[in-house]
């Protein structure tokens, strides 16, 4: 394991070089990629969402593709389309692959999307694949959806269906780099025009051989007693909880915690891992009530109440 | 993992052990302090083997099925978590799990059964049981007990006493507990004895067997008057006359007589 964690500090120290702070950011990241899964990330304009992706992309030999989602934004947009092709004055339909058939893909903004489109991207992230016509098109294995939300600026969206929020594996929320980052950054991309150049870590091969790494590293009984039990309690607070969390929240938790003991160069599961992962698994899959709102209660809030009462 | 499964029996037996020792050194703690206690209250010793047995019986129970793992990841935090994870996925075989149970059996060698023995504590218990072992054995040899029977008589005698009006207030403490009613009725009152036609009242001491030497006094001699019936008289039978000879015949009644007088 210890080969594996000196691996990811490279990776951070990589990442580093183009994205100031965002160190957790990066690392829920990194555990969704590791899981095979999926992530959305909600943060304000301008907090490098994008370039924190982009720049994992490259560190990691995959290809990347970027969709920046508006309400007029078609499935065809995502998915690809037949266009028709002219060789030697015969005309051929010809599939034209969309931005999905790349292997990270960084769906800007998805609650600007309609659901239609929203739905033909989700189709894709949980099938892996694509279906235009009467073909189904497999998608490049790895293959990772990452959205982001923009919590402000409401009007004119379409929020995702819990439904639809519940196939993200994690829900990453980027907050404002502190003073001396925010120092940093300007000192970084305010004067000098340089496009930063990283180093390949990681490559497709490597990727996967970990993701099924992930997968057998052990987890005690009493730790995975511990995820069912913050899951259910998600459905036993109705004080504050109007929906709980579904058992796909439990198999996420097992999964993402299993990830982050790997990132943290360990053979086995901490609790420690279980209540760092339960805030972003469990963030976007329960609906607080009224009262709680009232309270100004927080999802997080809400979550770090489960985690003091399940001992 | 054959390796890995020795480790956690190891860690049960030397655990077990550990609770076996602990929980038989407290219990026997448990009955000497008892069985000095009741010594010295005049109470049925052997019944501090009861409790002695019962704290022995459930802290065994307990420290047997306490969760030993846990115990030693708390004692060495590099072993947290990793002990407990590696057990419940002993049947698991995969690079991972294996590295983990390798990495255990490595650092295991640096647990010392020691740090989970108390010895300073251990030590004085076993010294405390020693002083108690003597303190029973001092106080069989000089009969040190506290008498709880003479208290419990005095306070019967005290409450009764202040009864006043009571029929039996005048019979001794223990009689009345005990129940002399039996013994009345073969032998009569135990305080008063017949002697001829003479009642003689007698004290008789129930609990004491001190004997004062200077309340001793020389018996009093009682004249008695020599009241013989008519029925009883001397008479020399004819059948000696007959056959003695005439010159042994005062020897024979000279004999007699000093029988009778004797």
């Amino acid at each position: 394991m210890e080969k594996y964690k000196e691996t990811f500090d490279s990776l951070y120290k990589e990442i580093g070089k183009i994205v100031v702070g965002q160190k957790e950011v990066v690392e829920q990241i990194i555990i969704t990629i590791l899981c095979d899964a999926n992530a959305l990330l909600e943060g304000y304009p301008g907090l490098a969402k994008t370039l924190a992706i982009k720049t994992m992309a490259q560190l990691m030999d995959l290809k990347f593709s970027r969709i920046q989602n508006t309400p007029d934004l078609m499935p065809s947009d995502i998915t690809g389309t037949y266009i028709i092709e002219e060789t030697s004055g015969k005309r051929n339909f010809k599939f034209q692959p969309g931005p999905v058939f790349a292997n990270i893909v960084l769906a800007d903004e998805i609650n600007r999307a309609t659901p239609k489109t929203q739905s033909a991207l989700l189709e894709a992230m949980q099938e892996k694949q694509v279906t235009v016509g009467n073909t189904t098109f497999k998608l490049d294995m790895p293959f990772f959806v990452l959205a982001t939300q923009n919590p402000i600026e409401q009007e004119g969206t379409y929020p995702l269906p819990e439904a639809q929020a519940d196939r993200f594996l994690l829900k990453i929320k980027i907050g404002y780099p502190s003073y001396d980052e925010e120092v940093e950054i300007v000192n970084k991309y305010a004067f000098e025009l340089k496009d930063q150049k990283v180093r390949v870590l990681l490559n497709k091969a490597h990727l996967m051989h970990m993701q099924t790494l992930i997968r057998q590293v052990p987890i005690a009984n009493d730790l995975k007693h511990r995820i069912v039990d913050i899951v259910t309690e998600t459905r036993k607070m109705p004080n504050i909880i109007e929906y709980g969390a579904s058992p796909r929240a439990s198999i996420g938790l097992v999964l993402a915690s299993k990830a982050r003991a790997v990132v943290k160069g360990r053979n086995y599961v901490s609790k420690e891992d279980i209540d760092t992962m339960a805030y972003p698994i469990l963030r976007h899959r329960i609906i607080l009530n009224f009262e709680a709102e009232r309270k100004g209660m927080s999802t997080d809030d809400a979550i770090k109440e489960i985690l003091n009462k399940v001992k | 993992m054959k390796k890995f499964s020795k480790v956690l029996k190891e860690i049960n037996f030397t655990f077990n052990n550990i609770i076996l020792f602990n929980s038989f050194l407290n219990a026997f703690l448990i009955f000497l302090v008892l069985y000095l206690l009741l010594s010295f209250f005049n109470f049925y010793q052997i019944y501090s083997l009861v409790p002695a047995a019962l704290y022995f019986i459930v802290n065994l129970y307990k420290g047997i099925t306490e969760k030993h793992l846990i115990t030693v990841e708390k004692k060495y935090p590099f072993l947290n978590e990793r002990l407990r994870t590696a057990r419940d996925n002993i049947k698991i075989e995969n690079p991972v799990v294996d590295e983990l149970k390798s990495d255990i059996i490595r650092d295991i060698k640096k647990v010392e059964v020691a740090s989970f023995f108390n010895q300073k504590k251990q030590s004085y218990k076993i010294l405390l049981s020693i002083i108690l072992c003597f303190l029973i054995i001092f106080s069989a040899q000089f009969d040190l007990s506290f008498n709880f029977k003479n208290i419990a008589d005095n306070a019967i005698d005290f409450v009764y006493g202040i009864g006043g009006n009571n029929s039996n207030a005048e019979k001794q403490g223990l009689e009345r507990i005990a129940g002399s009613g039996e013994s009345e009725s073969v032998f009569g009152d135990a305080y008063i004895a017949q002697m001829g036609d003479e009642t003689l009242d007698m004290m008789i001491k129930q609990a004491g067997y001190e004997i004062n030497l200077d309340d001793v006094k020389e018996p009093e001699r009682r004249e008695f008057e020599e009241l013989f019936p008519d029925e009883v008289f001397i008479a020399t039978a004819d059948v000696y006359e007959e056959k003695i000879k005439e010159e042994q015949q005062e020897l024979v009644k000279t004999y007699f007589l000093k029988l009778a007088k004797e």
